[in-house]
């Protein structure tokens, strides 16, 4: 075990935490930035994102209206202060990503071309093909090889953050290369390891999405929020539950049930398939349910036909999408419509921080899909993601890199006495467990009950049954085994630390449903089907204790657009 | 106090017979090969000219070698592997477009068709120079 | 594969290795449930769940983007992910680390010289003078955009790397993923780092060590066409010497 030390350490390594590598590093050029994340860069789940990043870019757009459509598209339960900071920052973030290189899709005289997105009112959706996050990462990625001052720890999974007298102090990683816990201390530790999407058993992510650093800032005694509401994105493949981006129906594609028809006109009269994604993921499962939904070999699902864009369009626009139906759906999306269900995709929640990034427990930052400011309030509207990561990863990095400015250098190793106790549970305990259960089927059991009580639709029934659940679960985590002894590259190890984190997140994601007894956006109530502003309009905030989370709630920030009726 | 793990990272020996493992690796060695070949021929000639000096009866007996049956087969042999060695390099001028077409760049077929029809016509040419015509 | 009564299975061979166990990597055998729709890497996290916890390899995105699983499939660089076990004709079906890298664990092996590499080539736009960002962005029409479209692909999963026989000889040479990289950048409109980035690659164990074997545009699943793009480096690198050797006083 030896100790590295770094001005600012930031968790996880895509577009959120390169971003914030990159900000804070021209804040100053004295600060030494350490982006630590479990995978390469490159393999952040950044770069499967594919549809686009909104920002306001065109004469007939205005801040106002991204910003009205945000808070709209958030059911009100975002807060409009952030709104409005995030509106006004996104267009720059676009332009910078264009001075760094990033192929953005051009209109015919060269300037960002923009197109439309679900929930907003005017196209402000700027693209790269549809594989945005691919090219968004690579350039953040390249970009920031440009700084000496950023270090790359590559494949360092953080076990803990390490906290000393309240504070922030470093984190705990384990090098996979070396099978060695390092303490890495920090005078700011930004978290951007982005969403929770392996607590489902269906869903649009990646192995790598176990929302480690929601764990560890949770852990760390950082308040969790609005943990109750998930995206649960309309057109997923079956199956594999990769995700057809919203772009699709961007460019016109249309969603059809077994009888052919456009069902949306009956739930979403005026903006069909460009109907917010929660409305949009309830009206597929109310088909499905309905019985006009197709029956395939593995479950049901409905169409989404591009076949009337036609080829050119589809291999100019949707090149991904038609090599993803074509390899994992067997369908050409030319000539056939592509299967398609709602499945789990991206968290509201998250760490709570304030609007520069800050969480609020000194030393501590986080941004991204990890991050919780709330600009997405009860339901994100696609493409603002992306921009969020830019914006507040932007703001986090710079926020840290003040207060980090600020800080004196640590004389002593404040670090070590808190790394070894971590070095006891990870190489004393947790490795040498022969226990009797299996963590294939802890985890699959998890993931089983989120996607059966705590879906689309849940109850205080369904809540109570996943809690149960989730505290059996809890239990048999204890009991499992871990075969591979060797700590060097152990992925059974990092998998079983990975399932630890998610059993947290999972608990804290269905106690907050259960007192949310509202509908709201993605959070809906079959016991409480109605939103009711009077006694929910906050947001909850989780705090993490031994017998589970202890809840407090957080007002939500109306200004400018008080809540109405939520129709599309 | 981490346990102790001795990492060793294990380099693989290539196999000197890697280029059997598929055709287009098999294609690259002869092709490689043809530049021996072709230098071979380069020899060939130089020793023809080498042989007129001697004069008449000296070339005539130079001749009876030249057209000898294992020098037929020899030739053969130089024709097929700078055929090979034509064949792929003008393969490999599609590979860097030295202009657009509509802002792409010219198919291969164009590229690759026009060098070899200009290879055909100058092949065309000398033989009609050196034979009267074919 | 077994019979239609009962449930299909497959056999396949992974060639693991624990350096805690032994010096030398060894071969072991699995049977795992076999469905039309399942990819290798399925089949890998098959083993992984319910049979032997211990075998190591590197997967994420499971839709063939971020290039973590490659491996040697049957003798070929391919995504795990990508390639369905019902494509595969030999039994058992072989799987080994991508060839090439040293093998650090089971199927995980060394990235760390690509790595290098990828910073070697000044990956990022490079120009002496930046617009203000409120005078928004560079303009790039469609085709100046599809001019690096294609290099612009690479999501840097090194089965180019494993293809290379020149690489596989030397490893010093810089590569086909790194060049198309430099390529990217060299063709982008808004760059002006070419006398930088050309400097850097047209080398020894640069550009000028690949013979265009061309395996690596083969295998690359994304038709980055590495291949090409090292040909055309090779043209730029040499005009510009030409210039610089008959033009010395001509600006660049």
């Amino acid at each position: 075990m030896d100790r590295l030390s770094y001005d600012i350490v930031i968790v996880g390594g895509g577009a959120a935490g390169l971003r914030a590598a990159i900000a804070a590093a021209e804040t100053s050029h004295s600060l030494r930035i350490a982006v630590v994340s479990k995978v390469y860069p490159m393999r952040s789940h950044t770069v499967s994102a594919e549809g686009g990043t909104a920002a306001v870019l065109r004469d007939y757009d205005s801040f106002d209206q991204h910003g009205f459509d945000t808070v709209k598209g958030s059911d009100f339960l975002a807060d409009q202060d952030a709104v409005e900071f995030f509106v006004r920052r996104a267009p720059g973030e676009v332009v910078q990503m264009d001075h760094w290189g990033c192929p953005w899709s051009r209109e015919p005289d060269g300037r960002v071309a923009v197109r439309a997105f679900g929930g907003m009112s005017v196209k402000r959706t700027v693209f790269a093909a549809d594989k945005v996050g691919f090219h968004m990462l690579h350039t953040l990625f390249q970009t920031s090889l440009k700084y000496e001052t950023i270090e790359r720890l590559d494949e360092w999974f953080v076990t803990q953050i390490l906290v000393e007298g309240g504070k922030a102090v470093g984190v705990a990683a384990l090098e996979l290369r070396s099978g060695t816990l390092h303490a890495i201390g920090a005078k700011a530790v930004i978290i951007a390891t982005g969403g929770a999407g392996r607590v489902y058993e269906f869903t649009t992510n990646g192995a790598i999405k176990t929302g480690d650093g929601m764990a560890l800032a949770y852990r760390a005694g950082a308040p969790l929020k609005d943990m109750e509401f998930l995206q649960f994105h309309p057109t997923c493949l079956p199956v594999t539950g990769i995700l057809i981006t919203e772009a699709a129906r961007g460019e016109g594609g249309y969603l059809v049930n077994n009888r052919g028809e456009r069902f949306l006109k009956k739930y979403v009269p005026e903006k069909m398939e460009l109907g917010p994604r929660d409305i949009l993921s309830r009206s597929i499962i109310q088909e499905i349910r309905e019985g006009r939904g197709f029956q395939g070999p593995y479950g049901q699902y409905v169409g989404l036909d591009l076949r009337h864009l036609g080829e050119d369009v589809i291999n100019r626009k949707l090149p991904m999408v038609r090599e993803l139906a074509e390899e994992y759906a067997g369908v050409d999306p030319v000539h056939e419509v592509i299967p398609v269900r709602p499945g789990q995709h991206y968290i509201m929640g998250g760490v709570h921080t304030d609007i520069t990034g800050f969480t609020g427990f000194p030393g501590l930052y986080a941004a991204g899909e990890t991050a919780c400011v709330s600009i997405n309030g009860a339901n994100r509207l696609g493409s603002n993601s992306l921009s969020e990561c830019l914006v507040f990863g932007a703001e986090a990095g710079r926020s840290a890199a003040a207060y980090a400015l600020t800080v004196p250098a640590v004389g002593s190793n404040p670090v070590s006495a808190l790394v070894q106790l971590e070095e006891t549970r990870i190489f004393g305990g947790l490795l040498k467990r022969e226990g009797g259960e299996s963590l294939a089927e802890v985890r699959g059991e998890m993931q089983h009950a989120m996607e059966e009580h705590v879906g689309i639709y849940r109850s205080g029934e369904t809540l109570e049954k996943a809690l149960a659940r989730i505290r059996d679960l809890r239990r048999r985590w204890e009991r499992v085994g871990v075969r591979d002894k060797d700590p060097f590259f152990n992925t059974e190890l990092t998998a079983t630390l990975e399932l630890d984190f998610m059993l947290d997140l999972a608990e804290a994601i269905a106690n907050a449903a259960l007192l949310r007894r509202e509908s709201r956006g993605a959070h809906s109530r079959t016991d409480y089907p109605k939103r009711d502003d009077v006694n929910y309009l906050h947001h909850s905030m989780a705090y993490r204790t031994p017998t589970g989370p202890r809840f407090d709630k957080l007002p939500v920030k109306v200004m400018k657009w008080q809540p109405a009726a939520r129709v599309y | 106090m981490a346990a102790a793990t001795v990492r060793k990272p294990y380099v693989r020996q290539r196999s000197a017979l890697w280029w059997t493992k598929n055709p287009r690796y098999l294609l690259f060695q002869l092709r490689e090969l043809t530049g021996a070949f072709v230098v071979l021929y380069a020899f060939l000639v130089l020793w023809q000219l080498w042989a007129l000096r001697g004069g008449e009866d000296a070339y005539y007996s130079f001749e009876l070698l030249w057209y000898s049956r294992p020098m037929m087969v020899l030739n053969a042999i130089i024709l097929g592997f700078a055929v090979l060695h034509t064949v792929t390099w003008f393969a490999l001028t599609a590979k860097v477009p030295l202009f657009r077409i509509r802002g792409r760049p010219p198919p291969a077929a164009l590229v690759i068709g026009a060098n070899v029809a200009i290879w055909i016509a100058v092949s065309y040419v000398i033989l009609t120079l050196l034979y009267g015509g074919l | 594969m077994a019979g239609t009564g009962t449930t299909r299975t497959i056999k396949l061979r992974i060639k693991r290795y624990r350096p805690e166990r032994s010096d030398e990597p060894f071969d072991q055998e699995f049977t795992v449930p076999f469905r039309d729709d399942m990819v290798v890497l399925d089949a890998l996290n098959y083993i992984k769940d319910h049979i032997d916890p211990t075998l190591a390899y590197r997967w994420s995105c499971r839709m063939g983007i971020c290039g973590s699983c490659g491996a040697n499939v049957d003798g070929t660089p391919k995504l795990t992910c990508a390639l369905y076990l019902k494509d595969l004709r030999r039994r058992p079906v072989v799987i080994e680390p991508l060839e090439n890298f040293a093998i650090l664990k089971d199927l995980v092996v060394d990235i760390e010289p690509f790595m290098e590499k990828l910073e070697s080539v000044k990956p990022y736009i490079l120009r002496p003078d930046d617009r203000p960002l409120e005078r928004g962005e560079y303009r790039q029409t469609p085709e100046e955009l599809d001019l690096y479209r294609q290099q612009s692909l690479c999501i840097n999963c090194m089965l180019c790397y494993a293809a290379c026989p020149v690489y596989g000889h030397d490893p010093k040479f810089l590569g086909p993923a790194a060049s198309a990289l430099a390529l990217r950048y060299e063709l982008d409109s808004r760059d002006k780092g070419s006398e930088e980035r050309l400097a850097a690659i047209a080398t020894e164990h640069g550009i000028w060590q690949c013979t265009f074997v061309g395996e690596c545009s083969v295998v690359c699943p994304k038709d980055v066409d590495p291949a090409g793009a090292i040909q055309q480096l090779k043209t730029r690198a040499a005009t510009r010497l030409m210039k610089a050797m008959l033009l010395p006083l001509a600006p660049r």
